[in-house]
Formats: C-alpha cells, sequence, structure tokens
C-alpha cells in the first residue's frame, strides 16, 4: 500500500525493456511450476517418503523436513497456492476498488464524501494487524484468507481510481454520451470503466505480489490453511521445528527465495506495464 | 481552509475512526458462527468464579446493546478481558508490559529507515541512473518482494547460529544478574541490533523511492539552477535547495509509513523472540488467544491513529497554506 506512492518510472530504456521481460520469464516459470507440479514433482508432498531431516541428496535434491516431507515437492506444489492466493485476492481488490472509485469519482457529491472517508478509515487502521483478527475469526482457509484480504486491500485502489475518473469525466466523450440521453449507470459501465484499464492492469499486477506476500506472512503466524502446502507454511514449519538452529539451511532458503524470486517478476512486469501505460512517469 | 477548520476536521476523522475500530473489535466475535462468549471464556483454564465476573462485567448474558455500552465503559477503565495464555493477568496488563520493547525496537528502526532512505534516495536523485541510483531502486525492489521474516531468518541462520556474533534469541540473557544499568543496557543492545537491521533494511525502500521521486522533480526547479551557478557544494544544493520544499510531501507520507512499521515489528519480533507486541499478537494466535488479539488490535490502532493525528497537527504547523489562513 505504502509502495504505490513511491513510482519508479525512470530507470533507463534498456534496462526498463529488459526487465519487463525478465518479469515475465519468471512469471511464466512459476506459473509452469505450479501447473506442472503433479508431473514434475518427485514425490507425493503429504507423504513421508524419507527420513526425518535428510540433507540435500541426489533422492531428495532439497532434502527432507522434519516428518520425512520431500521440501523438493512441497516447493513445486506450494506454488499453486501462492499463486492462487495472490491471483485471487488481488482481483478482489482490484474489484472493490474499482467499484468504489469509479461509484466516488463519477457521481460525485455525498456519495463520494462518505465513501471517500471510509476509504481512509479503512486505510489508517494498520493492514497486518486487522487481517490477523479477521482470519482469526474467520478461520485459516485459503479462501477466508482471500476474502480478508479483498475486504482490507482496497481503499489505495479506491482512490487511485477515483482520481482517474475524475480526469476520465472530463472527456469530450463522455459529454457527447450524456448529450444524446445516456445514463450514469451506463456511462460507467460503457466508457468510464474501458477507460481505465491502463490504470488497472499495472495495479492489478503488482496487487498480486501483496496477496502472496500477506498469504505468506499468515502462514509464518500460524493462521495459514493447515490443508495446503504453500511457501509460507514450510516456513512457519521450519521455524517452530527450529530449523535454523539445526542449521537446516535447505529448508529456509528456498520457500524464501521462491517467494522474493516471484514477488520481483510481478513487480518487474506491473511496473513495466505501467511505464507503458501512463507514460507521464517515464518523463520524470 | 482555516486552521481552526483543518484542527476540526482532523479530530473528526480521528474520533470517527475509533468509534469504528472500537466497533469492529465488539462486533467481530459477535458476527462469528458460535457463542460469542466463547471467545471471551474458552480457555479451560478459567475458574468458574471469574467466568461468573467477566458474564457480569462485560454482561454477556444480555442483549448485544447492553453489551456494547458496557464495553465502551469496560475499554474507558482499561478493562479488556483476561488473556487466556496468560491467566489470570488482564489483557491490558499483559500488553502493557511488552510495550517498551516494543518501542525501543520500533523507534530506532524507524528513525533510521526513515534518515537513511531519504539520504540515500536524495542521492539517488541527485545522481540519477548512476550506481547509487541502481543500488536504491534494487533495494527497494527487493525488500518489496521479500517476506520480512525469511530474512530475519536468514540473519539470524548467518549472524547467530553459524558465526556466532551475536544472540540467537530475546532482549536480555535468561538468567544474567546485572551489576549496574549501563551491563543491562550493553546486553539489550547486543540482543537488539540484528532485529534492528531487519526492520531497517525492510522500512528504507518506501522513504527511499518517495524521497527520490520528489526531489527529481524539485531539481528541475529554477531555483535549483541558481544553487548550482552559484557554485554551491552538492550537499548543500541537495538537502538545503532540493529537499527543503519537499519536506511537506514527504511528512505526510512517512505517516503512511506508521502503519507498515507495525508489519515489521510483528514478524521480526516473532523470529527473534523479542518480548514486544509483535511476538505477543503471534503468542495470543498460537493459543487462539482471542481477547488478547483483540485487545492487541486495540492498542496498535489506536497508537498509529494517535501518530497520525499528531502528524497532522506538525503538518499543520509547518504549512504555511494551512497555518495562515
Amino acid at each position: 500500500m505504502v509502495w504505490e506512492m513511491a513510482k519508479i518510472g525512470n530507470i533507463k530504456e534498456a534496462f526498463r525493456s529488459r526487465s519487463s521481460k525478465v518479469g515475465l520469464l519468471i512469471i511464466i516459470f512459476i506459473v509452469l511450476m505450479a501447473i506442472l507440479a503433479p508431473y514434475i514433482a518427485p514425490y507425493d508432498p503429504y507423504e513421508y517418503v524419507g527420513d526425518p531431516y535428510e540433507p540435500p541428496s541426489s533422492e531428495h535434491l532439497l532434502g527432507t523436513d522434519d516428518m520425512g516431507h520431500d521440501l523438493l515437492s512441497q516447493i513445486i506444489y506450494g506454488a499453486q497456492v501462492s499463486l492462487l492466493v495472490g491471483v485471487l485476492s488481488a482481483l478482489g481488490c482490484v474489484l472493490i476498488g474499482t467499484i468504489i472509485g469509479v461509484i466516488s469519482g463519477f457521481l460525485g457529491g455525498w456519495i463520494d464524501e462518505i465513501l471517500m472517508r471510509l476509504t481512509d478509515v479503512v486505510l489508517v487502521i494498520p493492514y497486518l494487524v486487522f487481517i490477523i483478527l479477521l482470519v482469526s475469526y474467520l478461520g485459516p482457509s485459503i479462501w477466508n484468507i482471500v476474502i480478508s484480504i479483498s475486504i482490507l486491500g482496497w481503499p489505495s485502489i479506491a482512490r487511485m481510481v477515483r482520481s482517474y475518473v475524475l480526469s476520465l469525466r472530463e472527456n469530450l466523450y463522455i459529454e457527447a454520451a450524456r448529450a444524446i440521453g445516456c445514463g450514469n449507470r451506463h456511462i460507467m459501465i460503457k466508457y468510464i470503466i474501458p477507460g481505465l484499464v491502463p490504470l488497472i492492469v499495472p495495479i492489478f499486477v503488482l496487487t498480486i505480489i501483496d496477496g502472496i506476500l500477506t498469504e505468506a506472512g499468515l502462514s509464518f503466524l500460524g493462521l495459514g490453511d493447515p490443508n495446503k502446502i504453500s511457501w509460507g507454511i514450510i516456513l512457519y514449519y521450519a521455524q517452530v521445528r527450529g530449523a535454523f538452529v539445526k542449521g537446516l539451511w535447505w529448508w529456509i532458503l528456498p520457500p524464501g527465495l521462491l517467494i522474493t524470486v516471484t514477488g520481483l517478476g510481478f513487480l518487474l512486469l506491473g511496473s513495466s506495464l505501467e511505464e507503458y501505460f501512463n507514460p507521464r512517469f517515464k518523463r520524470r | 481552509m482555516s486552521l481552526s477548520r483543518y484542527i476540526f476536521k482532523r479530530i473528526t476523522f480521528f474520533i470517527i475512526t475509533l468509534f469504528i475500530t472500537i466497533t469492529i473489535n465488539f462486533l467481530l466475535p459477535r458476527l462469528m458462527p458460535g457463542n460469542p462468549v466463547d471467545y471471551f471464556l474458552r480457555d479451560p483454564s478459567i475458574t468458574p468464579e471469574e467466568r461468573a465476573l467477566l458474564i457480569q462485567q462485560f454482561g454477556l448474558d444480555k442483549d448485544v446493546f447492553t453489551q456494547y455500552i458496557l464495553y465502551i465503559k469496560n475499554l474507558f477503565t482499561g478493562n479488556l478481558g483476561v488473556s487466556f495464555r496468560y491467566y489470570p493477568r488482564p489483557v491490558t496488563e499483559v500488553l502493557l508490559s511488552r510495550l517498551p520493547w516494543t518501542l525501543y525496537l520500533l523507534g530506532i528502526s524507524y528513525s533510521l529507515a526513515t534518515v537513511i532512505g531519504i539520504i540515500l534516495g536524495a542521492y539517488a536523485a541527485w545522481k540519477k541512473e548512476s550506481k547509487i541510483d541502481l543500488l536504491t531502486i534494487g533495494i527497494a525492489f527487493i525488500t518489496r518482494s521479500m517476506p520480512i521474516f525469511w530474512l530475519g531468518m536468514l540473519t539470524l541462520y548467518i549472524f547467530s547460529v553459524h558465526l556466532g556474533w551475536f544472540p540467537l534469541s530475546g532482549a536480555v540473557t535468561a538468567g544474567a544478574e546485572y551489576s549496574s544499568f549501563l551491563d543491562f543496557a550493553l546486553d539489550v543492545l547486543r540482543h537488539s541490533i540484528l532485529p534492528m537491521i531487519v526492520i531497517t533494511i525492510f522500512l528504507l525502500g518506501p522513504p527511499a523511492l518517495i524521497t527520490r521521486g520528489l526531489v527529481l522533480d524539485s531539481l528541475t526547479e529554477p531555483y535549483v539552477d541558481t544553487a548550482i551557478a552559484k557554485g554551491l557544494p552538492p550537499r548543500v544544493i541537495l538537502f538545503k535547495h532540493a529537499l527543503r520544499p519537499v519536506s511537506l510531501p514527504l511528512s505526510s507520507y512517512t505517516a503512511i509509513l506508521l502503519g507498515y512499521v507495525v508489519g515489521g515489528a510483528v514478524f521480526t519480533e516473532t523470529v527473534f523472540s523479542w518480548p514486544g507486541v509483535g511476538r505477543l499478537i503471534y503468542e495470543a494466535i498460537m493459543r487462539r488467544d482471542y481477547p488478547l488479539i483483540q485487545g492487541a488490535f486495540l492498542l496498535i490502532s489506536i497508537s498509529v491513529l494517535i501518530a497520525n493525528f499528531i502528524v497532522d497537527f506538525i503538518y499543520a504547523y509547518l504549512d504555511p497554506r494551512v497555518r495562515l489562513r
């Protein structure tokens, strides 16, 4: 949320075009890993397939955990949950944020005032503790995590959408639509929302990072879905079973690295899209 | 907008937000399936007398409206119920005993991150596309994508487990006796260096990037050209001429950072077993200690609200457009 105010906007042209390609490659790699998990994972991630605490070997490339699960298989399967939660929660945030932003910006008046004060309130309550509170009551499941992120993650998007709508509203074609007698709802759906695409696409890509990080964070705190393996859950068990005190680096290093690399992928792609769609960031 | 109107608006917002936070806290357990009493009294170690007392204090056998009145009344007298995990200690007492540790850790890391971030961002803007610029952007990009608890785990693994330079956990050496306050302070310092570094790195990105963006804009202003033409050294141009006009928007951005800081505390304190409010939240989640989670949510939200409120006032004082009109 904080990060949305920190636009980059001016890296060397060559670096930028390269960075979008790198970002895309990373994302393709992770998505393939998630989809092909049943075919490429060497073992069933939920089965005890080795001795506890085995170091990396040719049989278990990333070793095993305290129960003898194969860590490489867990990591490959973990991509599914992390991506799923990231994408779904980003969809939720963008959906709610867009609806509120469009209504607020287009209709204006007291509706705008109420919606924007609501936005301010949600924005000022600390996100992480709020989401901890929500998920601990709703119960730890993938859906509850997605719902909670969506409920709390929309305000900054709504604000950006609103100010964009305010400028879109001034366009002549909106006036023309009004002149031929189009109603508010028709204009919003037919003319305003399509005009928002250049704003929303990069926001969506960037919001996926927040979803992935929030899922990982909640899992790490013991609020992850206990029936699913995600990168955050692997790190949770590593922490709880004292993996680093025992020096089991192969348990700690890979899941966090994958979260970081995946996040970087979406970040590189998202900021390139942002500059592509909104050249005013480029100028600075 | 006049100053009094501005202050009035901020106070209204503060009170409404406070009210909404309290109401959310009140409603959540009651909106959930099951009996709300469970969430207050689920712990088996609560004695029948204590149970009866809590039911009476919070009116848990009465209607929702009465409960709400009692809840607010209890809140203003500092009664947030009894912690399950630290039974029979009241939630308020448990929270307050942990608060100084968090304030110490966060206060220093937040200040460090802001100062280093601003300096880094300003230099990055000055030497655009140089090594320091790419370094700043690189740090910001990586810390944005990285889970802070993982950074903490790695740091702990490398510097405490592997190299043995720093203690493994906690804020003080267990069972240590100190001959003087200085002894104690040094021990705490030794324990806090790693978590402090981790939080500082984690918080560095946003102020650095925001400063960079703002300074890039202000560097195109004519008064900066004048300063360059006068032959002033870059440090003076940067910090006296380019940074000063952006200090206002910067101060409002750093206020928004406050909510973000909380995340840093919860994760880092958990990894380093730091005895603060953040670690307490983790312990409360582990035990499904609902009164404690709610208390922590309330304490942290109110702290952030108050901090925002203070920043609003500083902003009004700094900004002549608000102050003088």
